[in-house]
Parts: C-alpha cells; structure tokens; sequence
C-alpha cells in the first residue's frame, strides 16, 4: 500500500496584486525575512546584508538585497519606516523592516512544509549520510 | 578628517533610473558602503566596487517605470482636461478668438495652396508604367537651337524598325474639328469647334493601357480608316443617353465633311490627366481621306508640333539605352535634309515632365502650363502664412505667463506632475487648432469662389477626400505640437513655490521667454515687410510694362481673325464690305498684330561686301495699310508696294544695326538674297517685356494673312461697338457658320502680363494676410502689456506723466521691435526684388523710396495695430486703475 503525501500550502490575499497569492517563499526571500526577524528593529539594508554574510557565509549584493526587499514588502510580508540618519548616510534616511503577521505565517508555513517533508523522511536516510 | 565622497556620477546615475520612492535610502546605503570599501581598500577600489553595486542595483523592481501612474491624474479625468481647457479659453476670449482667427487664416492659405498643388503634381500619376512612357520630341540645332514638342512623321517608323527596347509605340495627330452628326431639322447636328480630338492607331491604347472598354474593344476599334472612338461623356453629347452598345455604328461628321463610324466607347477619366482626349479617330483615315495632304506619312522636312510620339519601353530598358540609339535617328535626318542647316536631334522626355515643361507645352499651346517654381514659391507662403499665425499663438502664450504661473503653482502643489501639465497646455492648444481647421476650411471654401481665377480651372474641395483629410489631420497635430510645446514646456517648468509667490520673472523684458517673444515678432515683421516690397515692385512693373511706349499705336485698335481653312477670296469679299462701313478710321490685313504670341522667323543671309552675315529675323508680313495703321514709322525710305511679285523689305533699326549700318540710308537698296530692302521702321517690341527687341523685317502679303485689323478714329472710341456689330453682319453674309470673336489690342499685350498679374494679386493676398495675422498678435501682445501694466500706468499719471509719455512708454517696445525687422529684412527684400526682376529684359530700377514706403507702411499699420489700446490706456483717469485691488 502506497501512501501519498499531501502538503498544504497556505494562500493569502495580496492587497497589492489583488489576488490570492501562495505564502511560498524562495530561498533568498525565506533567509531575508529570518534576518529581518533576527535582527529585531534594527533590520536596514545593511544591517542585514551584513548578518547574512555573517551568518551564513555568503555573500549579497545590495541589488539583490534591496529587490527582494521591496518584494517582501510589497507581498506584505514585510513592512518599513523611515529611521534616523547619521554621518554615515550622509544625511540620507535608514529604511527600517519589520515582520508583519503575514510575514510571520508565511515563514511559519515554509518551516512547517519543511517540517513535513522532515517527518517524512525515513530515519535509513538520514543514517546514511 | 575629511571622509572621501563616492563619485558624483554614480550617484547622479543611480537617480537617473531608480524609483523616486527608493532613491533616499539606496543612496544612503551606498555612501555606508562606500566608506567601508575606502577604509578596507582605498579610494580607486572602493570607486569600482561602488560602480559594480550600482550596476546591480539597476534592474527591474528598482528601475523606475518609463510612463508614472500618477496617483492623483489617470487618463480616466480625459473629460475633465478637456472642460478645463475649455474654460481656460473662455476665460481669455479676446486671446483665444486672436489665436483662432490667426491660425484659421494660416491653415486656410495652406490648405488651398496644398489643394493647388496637390492637384498639379498629381497630373498623371496614375498611368500605369508611368516612368517607362516617354514623349520624343525634336530638338533643332543650326542658326538657332530650339525645341519642338513634336517630331517629323518619318521618325515613328525608324523608331519602329531599328530600335530595341521598345515596349510600343504610338504616334498621334492633336487636331481640333466642328463636329456634326446626322439628326436635327437640317439633316445635321452641329457642335461647336472641339479640340481634344486626336488621330490615333489601336497602339495608343498599348501605350496608355488605363482605358476601360464600355463599348467595342481594343483588338478591332481603329483598325480600319474612318473610325472613331468616343469617350462615354461625349458620346452622350453627341447622341444622347443611350445603351452603351447602341452607339457603336453610328456616324460623325468632323469639319464638315469627314465621315467617321463610332466604333468603341470608354470610360471617361476622373483622375487628372493632360490625355483629356475625347474623340480618338482611326490614324489611317488621314491617308485615306482630303486630309492626305495635310498629315503625310514619312515626311522628314518638316515638323508639326500637333505630331504626337509616344514610346514605351519593355521593363527591362533604360531611357538611356534609349538615348544610345537617337544618334541613329538624327543621321537619318541629316541624310534626308542635306540641304538644311538645321539638324534634329530627337529626346526623350518622362511623362513626369509633361504637365511642367514650359518649353514645349502640353499638346497644344492653349494650356497655360504651371510653373513647378512657382508652385514651390507658393508652397514657401503658405508654410510662412502658417508659421506667422503659429508665433502669434507662442507669443500670446508666453506672454500670459505669470497669468497662467499660479495655476501651474497650485496643480503642482496638488500633485500634477510636469508631464501632466504639459498634456493639459496641450489639450488647450489642440482644441484651439480643432476649432481653426473647421473655420479654415469654412474659409477656403469662400476663399476658392473669391480667388477662382487663380486656381486651376478643374480643382474642387472635397473635405472628405482622403489627401485633404489627411492633409488637416497632419496640420491639427504639427500646429499643435509647433504651437503647443514651447509655451507648455516653459508654462510647467515655474517651481511652484516661486510661482506662488508670484516671483515668475516670466515677463521681465529681459527673460528668455520674452527674448524669443521679440525675436518672432521681429521674424513675423519682416516678412510682412519683404511682402509690401514684393507687392510695391510687381505691381510698378507691371504698371511699366503696360505703360512703356511700345512703339506702335495700340488704342482704338481691334483685331479678328478670318477662317484659316476658308478660301481666300471669302476674306478678299470680306475686307470690300468693312471698307463700306463708316466709322473705321482704316484697317488692314495681315498675318498677325505687331505684338503677338505668335512669330514667324527665318535665317536670312546678307553680304555687307565683306562677310556674309546669317541672322534670326523675325518676320511681319502684311498690306500696305499695316505700318500706318499701327502708327509704326519709316526711320528712311518708303512703304512696300503691294506687288506680290516684287519682294521688298522694310527692317528694323535693330537689324540694321545687326548688319552694321549706322545711317539708315546707306541700307537702302542693298539687298537680302532676292529682296530689295526699301526702307527702315522704327522698333517696336514684338514680343512681351520679358525679351529684347530682335532683328524683324516687314513684307507686304495678304495670301497667308488670316488676321483683320481695325483702327477707330481716337475721337470716336466709344462708337466701336456699333460699328464692330456692322462689322459682325457683315462677316455673319460671308462666314454664315463661323463665330464673330474679336480682340482689343490692348487686351491681348495685357494678356502677355497675366502670370506676372497673377503674381501681383499672389503677393497682394498674402501680404494682407501677412499683414493681418501680424497686427492681430501685436495687437494682443499690447493689450495684453496694457492689462498688465494698468498700475504702473496709474501712479506714473498720478505722478506727473502726459498721456503722451504714457503712449510712447507702451509703443516704444514694439515700434522698435518693427524698426529691427525692417532693418534686417531690407537687404534680404532687395536682392528677391533684384532677383525676380531679372527675368524681363525691360525692367524698372526699384528706387530707394520704395524701401522706405514700405517701411514706413508696415510701421504704421503695427502702430494702429497697438494703438488701439495703447490710447484708451494712456487717457484712462488714474484713480480707477490705482482704485481697484
């Protein structure tokens, strides 16, 4: 007897496209949104692009960053408030992020779909390696 | 320690493409890197990295989108735009009806002169395989080089026979006929005289291949001699509406007695064409009936330009190739003319040039033919006329600026953006120029009934045509987009913070705006300048031309012509009863009137003892009556006598000098070849003005003399009419079926000045126009400066200014803007005139007051033009201008 998996992946409206959108997040997108949550009220763009460097040991553009930044915020997972300046900027505004509730489901739905793909994986496997 | 700062064009790059909304923070982003990548590696480093991060950066998600939704304007407020710019005309009637009666009358003159010249340029274009089909025509070396358009009968054949390259070929007699078919209470029909009738063989429907068979058919019409083929118009004003088939078979007569078979009918063209030929006749009923004699086949000595030679060539020939093998040709000739000085050299001309070409003509010479040059001079008016009308629009424009600035400021500040406002000034122009093109075209149908004269006879305005809509449809966009952009792009430029403000400088006298508002203005005023100058020199030309002594009397002078196919006794006949007629002072038979179209001339040789001189004479031929009846005088010698046997000549004191005689009367007695010259006339201008007096020669001969004059005693001038319907009664006894048709001499030298009449009325239309359309926008430029300055007015009054320094201050402006154009416009009038003058060979020296008249005319219309404001402003009392806030 074969025994199927199913996985269910959440869907949530998009204000901003205005349809329903899968909660599915790509990989770049998954580690940003963790590091914003990680760094907790101090997520700019540099911020984060440090962290992840630091963290994981490879290395983002500022392009590739501030793209899917703005994606994540226009996906709503995501949201932004003009900060302080200092010396440093030049005078120029830090765009802080935060997590919103969706932000919050949307990583919870993707540990949980890992999660279940985890359970399932026979413990021979894991063994193995 | 001064940190170093990343390049300045990155920076200005990364603003260039990336999205307002995003730019702040990026570009902070980027100065934090910066400074690392300068600490950790240096600053040539870090400038590369910096450069790699920008390029990075510049894609989608954060380059900017081409076309801005804006929030607050979306295309949906169209209807709202469009209300808005409907008030914003309302708002300002006197400067939008300026703008519309000025770009009304620019787009009317254009678009009649493009109906003009769309017509003439679209002559026969749509003759299939047009640029393969060529005319031959002769080209005369010897005495003199001259052209015809036609070619001696015998050339068709060689063409034929020796040629390669050609497609077909057809030759064609051009004639002209009174046309009769049977019917009516005497047996026959009569017509009037028609001309386009041509002789032609089957071939001509090879050639021009676009004729559509209603009746008959190619293969069988105009085989056989004594056949005629119809155009279905003229067939139905020969025998009425009929079933198309049913005029086949049915008989024609031309010239009396020139009996023909209908046997084709086709379709009439509606496209333009020179071919407007109605009746084609079978070509072999030449050689098959009395007109043998005239049209003879294989005749090499003489040339008729009513012989026709059409070629078309096989797709794969060349005019050229063509050309390579004409030398062939003119051996031919030289062969069968040994005799002849002249030799013909035949050329090929594109059907192109046919509808253009002022030296050969069309087909015959009753066409006037356009002059491309002129309809380019015209096509250069138009486009000033319009350009005029469109700174008038530009100038008001701008000149309302700090009206419009607070608008601009307070659109801004609700968020418009430039684009916007842009769009918005130009949705006002468009429906402005929409409102000029209906009035224009209201105009131009006025305007063609007014000047019909000048058009080309056949030229309709049909709105709806495809070529005149698309034509308005081009002039709605260029003139609202010539008009439009320069004062909406400067109108949406105003910051709105220096708008509101009312800081705009938009009107100081030194601003850029108004720069080029006094630039146009100076560009509008010299062309209405070089306009009055070309006006003022046509018409004291023309006044010349008509005025000069020409030599001869031409008052009181009447001339016909008799029935050039009539025996020659019915004229003898005729000329026994005028000289019944009281009332005519004298008259006299001859070939043709002192000055005429047409000329006779011929190679003369004469042996002055040293050389033998071979001239171009010019040659009159007449009674003894001629010389005192055109009051010509004899310098020496005596009159002719009217002996056909004897040949006397009487030269004139051109052709005297020509020989190089200085006193008359050592001429006498020598002779010409066979002829005695007997005495010496005074010159006179044969021809019109345009050309020099050339050697001519006076003979006496009434044989070949088809023309009558008449002279009327000077006193009783007003009784010619009585006498010429004598005249006519008797003519009516000998020429039953002939129409009486006399001529003013004065009316027929006029007629040689209708171009340059033409021009004059040309230049006058536009020059009001310029003139108009000029004064209309100073006129709103100074009303406008009037509003504008109503206080400045008031406490200068309240402070002690005349009303004449308050005039002078307001016209000084423009008045010295009208001097700069006169100034610099003069030179640029003076060589046109020059120029055009050339043409004649008898001209008038443009004086120095004409400049100066013109000068003046144009300042004193700008001045009437401003005044009529300038005035009231000047006189209005203080306290009501300094009263109201």
């Amino acid at each position: 007897m074969k025994v199927g998996i199913f996985v269910i992946v959440p869907y949530y409206y998009s204000y901003f496209e205005g349809i329903f959108m899968p909660m599915q997040l790509g990989e770049l997108e998954e580690i940003v949104l963790l590091t914003v949550g990680v760094l907790h009220g101090n997520a700019y763009a540099i911020t984060i692009k440090d962290e992840i460097e630091s963290r994981l040991g490879r290395t983002v553009t500022l392009g590739s960053l501030q793209v899917t930044l703005r994606r994540l915020e226009s996906k709503g997972f995501l949201k932004s408030y003009f900060g302080e300046s200092d010396e440093i900027r030049r005078g120029r505004p830090r765009l802080y992020f935060e997590i919103t509730a969706y932000g919050k489901k949307a990583i919870a739905a993707t540990r949980d779909s890992r999660n279940s793909l985890w359970n399932a994986l026979p413990k021979l496997v894991l063994k193995l390696k | 320690m001064k940190r170093p700062a990343p390049p300045k064009f990155l920076l200005r790059w990364l603003k260039s493409f990336c999205k307002p909304s995003y730019h702040a923070d990026i570009e902070g982003d980027l100065h934090e890197l910066y400074d690392r990548y300068v600490t950790s590696y240096g600053v040539a480093r870090a400038n590369l990295l910096l450069f790699k991060d920008v390029l990075l950066l510049f894609r989608p998600g954060i380059i900017k989108p081409i076309f801005q939704k804006h929030p607050i304007y979306s295309n949906t407020m169209i209807m709202k735009d469009v209300q808005f710019a409907f008030r914003a005309l309302l708002r300002n009637k006197l400067i939008a009806g300026i703008n519309t009666v000025g770009l009304s009358i620019g787009i009317s003159a254009c678009l009649i002169i493009f109906l003009i010249a769309h017509h003439e340029l679209t002559y026969d274009k749509f003759q299939r395989d047009g640029d393969r089909i060529f005319r031959v025509y002769s080209k005369y070396e010897g005495p003199s080089a001259r052209v015809n358009r036609g070619v001696p009968t015998g050339i068709a054949s060689v063409l034929q026979s020796d040629f390669t390259g050609i497609e077909a070929l057809t030759q064609f007699h051009v004639y002209g006929a009174k046309v009769a078919v049977p019917g009516g209470l005497s047996g026959l029909k009569h017509f009037d005289f028609y001309h386009n009738i041509i002789f032609a063989g089957p071939e001509y429907f090879d050639v021009f291949n676009y004729y559509q068979w209603l009746a008959g058919s190619k293969q069988h019409a105009l085989k056989s001699p004594h056949q005629v083929v119809l155009t279905e118009s003229r067939a139905k004003i020969y025998f009425g509406e009929l079933p198309l088939p049913d005029y086949l078979g049915k008989e024609i007569y031309y010239s009396d007695s020139l009996k023909v078979v209908v046997a084709g009918v086709v379709a009439d063209i509606e496209e333009n064409t020179d071919f407007n030929f109605t009746d084609f006749i079978s070509y072999s009923t030449t050689q098959n009936s009395w007109l043998k004699e005239q049209y003879q086949e294989d005749v090499w000595d003489g040339t008729t330009s009513a012989t026709q030679l059409f070629i078309k060539l096989n797709a794969l020939t060349t005019a050229d190739k063509i050309m390579q093998q004409m030398p062939h040709v003119a051996s031919v000739y030289k062969e069968r003319n040994q005799n002849s000085e002249w030799s013909n050299s035949p050329q090929l001309q594109p059907l192109s040039d046919l509808h253009f070409n002022q030296d050969l003509g069309v087909f015959d010479s009753s066409r006037s033919i356009p002059e491309k040059s002129t309809l380019y001079v015209l096509m250069a008016i138009a486009i000033l006329l319009l350009t005029i009308a469109v700174i008038n629009f530009v100038n008001l424009e701008t000149a309302q600026a700090s009206r419009r600035a607070k608008e601009v400021g307070v659109r801004k500040v609700l968020g418009s953006s430039r684009g916007k406002l842009v769009g918005h000034f130009l949705i006002e122009t468009f429906l402005l120029t929409f409102f000029s093109l209906v009035l224009s075209t209201l105009i131009t149908v006025l305007a063609m009934g007014m000047f019909s004269e000048f058009m080309p006879p056949d030229l309709k305005f049909d709105p709806t045509e495809p070529s005149v809509l698309t034509f308005l449809g081009g002039c709605l966009v260029v003139v609202t987009f010539l008009a439009g952009l320069y004062p909406a792009a400067s109108l949406s430029a105003y910051s709105p913070a220096r708008a509101l403000k009312n800081l705009s400088m938009a009107n100081n006298s030194g601003s850029r705006s108004a720069m080029i508002r006094k630039g146009l203005t100076v560009f509008q005023f010299g062309f209405a300048y070089s306009l009055i100058v070309a006006t003022l020199v046509i018409s004291q030309q023309i006044n010349f031309m008509l005025d000069k002594d020409l030599g001869y009397a031409t008052t009181g002078i009447v001339y016909f012509h008799t029935p050039w196919n009539e025996p020659q006794g019915k004229r003898d006949v005729l000329s026994n009863k005028i000289e019944q007629i009281e009332g005519i002072d004298l008259f006299s038979v001859h070939q043709s009137p002192p000055t005429s179209s047409s000329s006779m001339s011929s190679v003369l040789e004469f042996d002055n003892g040293k050389e033998l001189l071979k001239n171009q004479v010019f040659i009159k031929v007449g009674d003894t009556s001629y010389l005192r009846l055109y009051n010509i005088q004899l310098v020496a010698g005596r009159n002719v006598q009217p002996v056909d046997s004897i040949k006397e000549y009487i030269i004139n004191e051109t052709y005297l000098k020509t020989l190089g005689f200085s006193d008359p009367r050592d001429v006498i007695g020598k002779a010409i070849k066979d002829a005695t010259i007997v005495g010496v006339m005074k010159d006179f201008h044969s021809k019109s003005l345009h050309t020099r007096i050339e050697p001519m020669l006076f003979r006496f001969g009434v044989k070949n003399s088809s023309c009558v004059g008449i002279r009327f005693p000077m006193e009783k001038v007003s009784s010619i009419a009585p006498v010429m319907n004598k005249v006519e009664a008797a003519w009516k006894e000998v020429y039953p079926d002939e129409k009486f048709k006399y001529t003013f001499l004065e009316e027929s030298i006029q007629k040689f000045y209708e171009n340059e009449q033409r021009v004059g009325l040309l230049a006058r239309t536009a020059t009001g126009i310029a003139i108009i359309v000029s004064c209309l926008g100073l006129f709103g430029l100074s009303s406008f400066t009037v509003v504008q300055r109503t206080k400045e007015i008031g406490i200068r009054k309240a402070l002690g200014a005349t009303a004449n320094n308050i005039l002078i201050l307001l016209s000084r402006d423009f008045v010295s803007l009208v001097i700069v154009a006169f100034i610099i416009s003069a030179p640029f009038a003076w060589l046109a005139a020059d120029w055009w003058l050339d043409e004649f060979a008898y001209r008038i020296d443009v004086a120095w007051w004409v400049y100066v008249v013109a000068g003046l005319g144009s300042l004193g219309v700008a001045v009437v033009a401003i005044s009529s404001r300038t005035v009231g402003a000047a006189h209005a009392n203080p306290v009501d201008s300094l009263r109201n806030e």
